[in-house]
């Protein structure tokens, strides 16, 4: 090979050498730049993406949320078999209602806002079930009614007003003998005799001792018809329970 | 009593009985309602009577839960448990 060749060959061969060096050092500086700035992106994703705390948060809280549930649900269930046997009236319907709200209560647990209010979050979903049923069956069986106009009774009945005398008798008052009179399957009889509307109302009201807002929330309607559905419900209660103490001769009309 | 306290009569207190008991008036209803119910012994009998009412309807015998719905519910936690 001629010595120009060679030197130039050599030249060439410097020349890929110091591009080779000089590759080397742009790419692995880039390398460098490029894994720092993967670095940097996979920090930006996991501790300031709002979206990424949010998700983590939730499945956090989820879980949370259902050991609070699981450890928790036991203690209600009582509660719940009895306020669904008072709305259905029905053993076997009272534990598929119980069973309804447990799921739906498990599906819908982050709703839960406040945990020492547990049980009546749970009566509440409960509830919603009962008069979702009650819709159901409404739409199937026209003459089961579950509206407003199931009672035409409007005007208070008031057992008090009945047996109240404004002088005082030595032996007491024939009101508070009366209730010594009343059994509790008597109040039981009654209660269960009340149309779905008024008895919800009763039953969230002095039963599971709920605020007016409370059933107006769990029923969704205003406070004004809770009111109303209470004072009517215990208006039928007592006329229910006047009535029974006619039929057993304990009072005279 | 304060002095901006309203007066009721009975037939005010008979309607506003229930909300009295159910502890859901206003506070100056309220206030009102108590002073009443001082000084009026029909009202006072007639509050006597539905508030020992109400605590018999509070106080409904409540039944024993069956025990299959107990594992039931269970079952119903552990499913969702596992998802």
């Amino acid at each position: 090979m001629p010595l120009s060749q060679r030197r130039m060959g050599c030249e060439s061969s410097s020349k890929i050498k110091l591009e080779l060096f000089r590759g080397l050092l742009r790419h692995g500086f880039e390398w460098v730049l490029w894994t720092h700035s993967m670095w940097m992106n996979m920090m930006l994703v996991t501790n300031n993406n709002p979206w990424l705390i949010n998700a983590n948060h939730l499945i956090l809280m989820d879980l949370k949320n259902k050991e609070f549930f699981d450890e928790n649900i036991g203690s209600c269930l009582d509660r719940l078999y009895n306020t669904a046997l008072r709305l259905t009236r029905n053993p076997d319907h009272a534990e598929d209602l119980v069973a309804e709200a447990v799921m739906r209560g498990l599906e819908n647990i982050d709703s839960l806002q406040d945990r020492d209010r547990f049980v009546h979050w749970l009566i509440r979903i409960l509830t919603n079930c009962f008069i979702s049923q009650c819709r159901k069956a409404e739409s199937k069986i026209p003459h089961e009614s579950y509206s407003e106009e199931a009672v035409d009774d409007d005007v208070p009945f008031s057992i008090f007003e009945r047996l109240h005398q404004p002088f005082l008798l030595w032996w007491g008052t024939p009101e508070q003998e009366f209730l010594n009179n009343t059994l509790s399957e008597d109040i039981s009889r009654a209660l269960d005799k009340l149309p779905d509307n008024y008895r919800v109302a009763v039953l969230l009201s002095d039963v599971e001792g709920f605020t007016y807002e409370e059933i107006a929330t769990a029923l969704d309607v205003p406070v004004g018809t809770v009111r109303s559905r209470l004072a009517r419900g215990r208006s039928l209660l007592q006329k229910s329970l006047w009535q029974h103490a006619l039929d057993r001769g304990l009072v005279s009309k | 009593m304060t002095i901006e306290q309203k007066k009721i009569d009975c037939e005010e207190a008979i309607r506003k009985m229930l909300e009295y008991l159910d502890n859901e008036l206003e506070h100056q209803d309220h206030e009102s309602m108590e002073e009443h119910l001082h000084s009026c012994r029909s009202c006072f009998s007639r509050m006597e009577f539905e508030k020992r009412l109400k605590e018999m309807v509070k106080t409904v015998p409540r039944e024993k839960m069956p025990e299959d719905l107990q594992e039931r519910i269970r079952k119903i936690t552990k499913s969702f448990q596992e998802k």
